[in-house]
């Protein structure tokens, strides 16, 4: 997951939580107030500054989006205000769980409707809230009060696990996962031939390959994706072979995984290494691209175990690392163009059609 | 007359511990989902993992109500998260995961050791009599 420029501003928001402390300990009477509290209420009112500082922070990162700045602005005032309320009054705590509850779900409306791209901020901020959501909704009083806490408990959890099933669905979005670089102006006449010729070389070049046994015979292996519409199928030993967009050896192959068995739909070329920078013959048109979201198991040989999760972690057993570059190169007649991401449904689509 | 405030190590013991239960649910239904439609190792993996955050629910339980195997038991499992979390690191470093993967578990490992409920220390160290 990235950190957006919009909201890099916000991880700096907690630094301003020490200066706030200072300031307010000079004076005797929050003093007294802040020591009058037991200590579950001091770690709540801390998040909620903390979740407010994030938000404040975040006001002059969204210039431009005064819609947004407006709600920040709000959010953090709102935030100051429950956290003055825990020392002025007794019924502080549904003021702040609604608040949090409403906070947790203005985010993942915002992130699941696509208007905001899932960031480390938007999550961090996000983690800190449900912590207090916890905090504030477990019952502190020292009675048996089962239905309460089973309540508080199934509100906490389900929170937890809306956040990451929205997180998952943003992280799924097409395009999301993905890191571009390189060039990105109108590619020049020049630059549209040789993309054009890459193309035309590639499919040349792997043409034997449209029997998958011939790519099995030359070392081509299948992903573990055998249920998904298509898998990549990789030579490893053309991974470290020191040839780069060689059409005659490409690193992987992509065939869709039909009724009829696996129909070729094109390859994918691949760096040696993470971080090698990557040859651009046809400038923006032949873009490449790293993933950051997955996670490696070596259980069984190197394999994909999974996606990372939206909270930063991968499965027992698995990790991830930041791939090399690497670039699709479609045969077949993709509608986003013969370098774009390839749809899953228009692969299905493509063998409902076969 | 008021009624007596509940120790606060235990909560919040309990809402990390939850939290971090809650991360294996959400990935382990998210791998059964990609088992089931594309990835097959995603099935064992993602009952591997919701098996795990039924523990540690168990854990959370057990550390609000101050049972005396939760404290070692948890502080095992989260040595061994803060480990795996800092190798991850090295190989990707990541803000998010530096907090959920070792931030986490090192904040509940020194709860675990230095805040559990002293009653409980007390008569874990105090001998056996009669």
């Amino acid at each position: 997951m990235y950190i957006s420029l919009h909201h890099l501003p916000g991880l700096f928001g907690p630094l301003l939580v020490p200066a706030l402390q200072w300031a307010l300990n000079r004076s005797a009477r929050f003093r007294q107030a802040w020591a009058a509290r037991d200590p579950l209420t001091r770690v709540v009112a801390i998040l909620l500054l903390v979740a407010g500082a994030i938000h404040l922070a975040l006001v002059p990162g969204h210039t431009g989006y005064p819609v947004q700045q407006t709600l920040f602005l709000v959010n953090a005032a709102a935030f100051g205000a429950c956290f003055a309320a825990i020392f002025m009054v007794r019924w502080w705590r549904w003021p702040a769980a609604l608040l949090l509850l409403a906070t947790i779900v203005a985010y993942l409306v915002y992130v699941g409707s696509g208007k905001e791209e899932l960031d480390e901020v938007g999550m961090i901020s996000k983690l800190v809230e449900l912590v207090a959501l916890g905090l504030v909704l477990a019952p502190h009083r020292r009675r048996r009060r089962a239905l309460r806490w089973t309540g508080a408990t199934a509100l906490f959890m389900a929170m937890i696990f809306m956040t990451g099933t929205v997180g998952y669905a943003a992280e799924f979005r097409p395009g999301a996962g993905h890191s571009h670089g390189g060039a990105t102006g109108p590619p020049t006449p020049e630059q549209r031939l040789a993309a054009q010729r890459l193309v035309e070389t590639t499919a040349a070049g792997i043409d034997k390959y449209h029997d998958p046994n011939v790519a099995l015979a030359d070392g081509y292996r299948p992903d573990s994706f055998t249920k998904a519409p298509s898998s990549h199928w990789t030579n490893e030993r053309y991974q470290h072979d020191g040839h780069i967009l060689d059409p005659q050896r490409p690193e992987t192959l992509v065939y869709a995984n039909t009724r009829h068995g696996p129909v070729l739909l094109g390859a994918m070329y691949m760096m040696e290494s993470a971080g090698q920078p990557a040859p651009q013959p046809g400038g923006s048109l032949t873009v490449w691209h790293t993933h950051d979201n997955v996670c490696f198991t070596v259980l069984g040989g190197i394999s994909i175990a999974g996606f990372m999760s939206p909270f930063g972690g991968c499965p027992i057993a698995s990790l991830s690392v930041r791939t090399p570059q690497m670039m699709h190169v479609w045969i077949v007649p993709n509608p986003k163009g013969p370098f774009a991401e390839v749809d899953d449904e228009w692969i299905k689509k493509l063998d409902e059609q076969a | 007359m008021s009624t007596p405030q509940r120790a606060a190590t235990p909560i919040v013991l309990f809402i990390l511990l939850l939290l971090q239960a809650g991360f294996g649910l959400v990935m382990g239904s998210a791998l059964l989902l990609v088992g089931i439609l594309a990835l097959p190792a995603g099935t064992w993996l993602g009952g591997i993992t919701l098996a795990t955050a039924a523990v540690v629910v168990l854990l959370a339980v057990g550390a609000l109500r101050a049972w005396r195997w939760t404290r070692y038991t948890a502080l095992v499992f989260e040595i061994a998260l803060a480990f795996g979390g800092l190798l991850a690191l090295l190989l990707k470093p990541d803000l998010l995961a530096l907090l959920t993967s070792v931030g986490v578990p090192v904040l509940v490992s020194w709860l675990l050791v230095y805040r559990w409920p002293a009653r409980i220390t007390r008569a874990e160290t105090q001998p056996a009599v009669g």
